[in-house]
């Protein structure tokens, strides 16, 4: 077999078992390259009413969520900071007055929508010295090693096709000594508190976003990936195999939102 | 405490802290000038806030990952009494530990709080009503200031007077006196009892050696 049959082989071998394997997309196993094709589809849908549809399902509280998440963050003025799934900005927006004029914050999305949103926003409020915006992939982050002081994920992570990999790339642009923040939902401590949050997201929540952005189905999906995305310490186990140490998580509102930390050694 | 709960009190902290400090910009301009962490740490309920200066402020945080260069520890009361007598920590019930420096300096800063109470009430209600109210807020906390020094000088007096349910400032003072008086004399008796023993032995051999000769 010559050289270029056998790479013609590799490339259709691969592409098979590539449209063969199976993701999660919420309950549903989708092929895998079909999934950021289909959490696209849900992020265009809900971007223009995302911050309202926030406030309403957590009440406000995933302002304090993120409000810790600054805190354990303890970015300093002159840090560079990367903040992935960024959405409508509102970690960015912390983050460029806690770094000033000497630091950078980088604003970034998979979904051109939501980063068109925060981009507004923040231009909106005034931001315009220390935010670029980029549209990327968190599992091929287009920067060099080494360049980052800290690399924060808000509610992004359970949409990552492959997240070992993303986590693999974080800690490549992470500088020795910066730090991962993984700000998730994750599993309630209380079994009561999971009853009536169980309840709350599978009946009221597609509500709401039925009513709200007239998109039930984007929000069950939200519930349902929420059920999917790994446990708080099966993600402290999935940092620590990608190579983070001294990885640690804290346990927001009895558990149903968890923050991971990690340091790249 | 979950984190959450830190962090709205300390949230609400700050957000109440920095609209004050909108109406006193001299007070804002020294605070945006204090870098270094001051730690306030609550014994019951345990919560420890952290704060520092910023230009927008006083951020107050539930979580510090920069070194503390002051830190505060009491009760709730005594640290909250502490704010009203800042002079001394002597009987406070708080303990310090780090830097002086920087706890006189909030101190100082808080001592001269100015809150432009015409400003804050107008930018509310406009320009006609906003001062006439704030000048019947800053009249009227201005007499209940009067009022309450006056109340307790009178409760004081009746307390102490009337009731005589408890001494007066002289009437203790005096009888201060005269306990240190009784103690120092006690102490002058025990000082001559013992020199009194002292000598009795030490003349005793001779005594019975003399009787015996």
């Amino acid at each position: 077999m010559s050289t270029t049959e056998q790479s013609n082989t590799e490339q259709a071998d691969k592409e098979s078992s590539q449209s063969s394997e199976k993701t999660h997309f919420g309950y549903e196993e989708v092929r895998t390259e079909d999934k950021a094709d289909r959490v696209a589809g849900v992020f265009h849908s809900v971007a223009g009413k995302y911050d309202l549809m926030n406030d309403l399902m957590s009440g406000g509280v995933h302002r304090l969520w993120k409000r810790f998440t600054i805190e354990v963050s303890g970015v300093r003025p002159g840090n560079k900071v990367l903040d992935i799934a960024g959405g409508t900005g509102d970690l960015a927006y912390k983050f460029s007055k806690l770094v000033g004029d000497t630091g950078q914050v980088i604003l970034s999305d998979i979904n051109s929508s939501m980063l068109n949103v925060g981009r507004d926003r923040l231009i909106d409020r005034g931001v315009n010295n220390n935010v670029q915006y980029a549209q990327l992939d968190a599992q091929f982050l287009p920067f060099a090693d080494n360049t980052f002081d800290c690399v924060t994920i808000a509610f992004g992570l359970r949409n990552v096709t492959d997240k070992d990999m993303a986590l693999r790339s974080i800690l490549r642009v992470l500088k020795p000594g910066g730090r991962l923040l993984v700000l998730e939902f994750s599993k309630p401590q209380n079994s009561l508190l999971e009853k009536v949050y169980d309840q709350y997201s599978f009946r009221l929540l597609p509500f709401m976003g039925k009513m709200i952005t007239n998109d039930a189905d984007s929000y069950r999906y939200l519930a349902e990936s929420i059920r999917m995305h790994p446990d708080q310490d099966t993600l402290k186990g999935m940092m620590d195999t990608a190579g983070f140490a001294n990885t640690e998580f804290y346990n927001m509102t009895g558990g149903i939102v968890a923050l991971h930390k990690g340091i790249k050694p | 405490m979950d984190p959450s709960i830190s962090a709205a009190i300390t949230a609400s902290i700050e957000s109440i802290i920095n609209t004050a400090l909108k109406y006193d910009p001299a007070s804002k301009q020294k605070i945006a000038e204090i870098n270094d962490v001051l730690a306030i740490e609550s014994t019951a309920p345990a919560l420890t806030i952290y704060c520092h200066g910023t230009s927008d402020g006083v951020r107050i945080m539930s979580h510090c990952e920069a070194p503390t260069a002051t830190q505060l520890t009491g009760t709730p009361l005594a640290l909250i009494s502490l704010l009203k007598k800042p002079t001394t920590l002597a009987g406070s019930g708080v303990e310090l530990a780090g830097s002086v420096g920087l706890l006189q300096r909030w101190q100082s800063i808080l001592n001269n709080l100015d809150i432009d109470w015409e400003d804050a009430i107008s930018s509310v209600l406009g320009d006609i009503a906003g001062p006439m109210a704030g000048k019947i807020i800053s009249s009227g906390l201005s007499w209940s200031k009067q009022q309450g020094s006056e109340q307790t000088h009178k409760l004081k007096e009746y307390i102490t007077e009337e009731l005589k349910v408890t001494p007066s400032k002289a009437e203790l003072v005096a009888f201060g006196d005269t306990v240190n008086e009784i103690k120092m004399d006690a102490e002058r008796l025990q000082a001559r009892f013992t020199e009194l023993v002292r000598k009795t032995q030490k003349n005793a051999p001779t005594n019975n050696k003399d009787a015996q000769e």
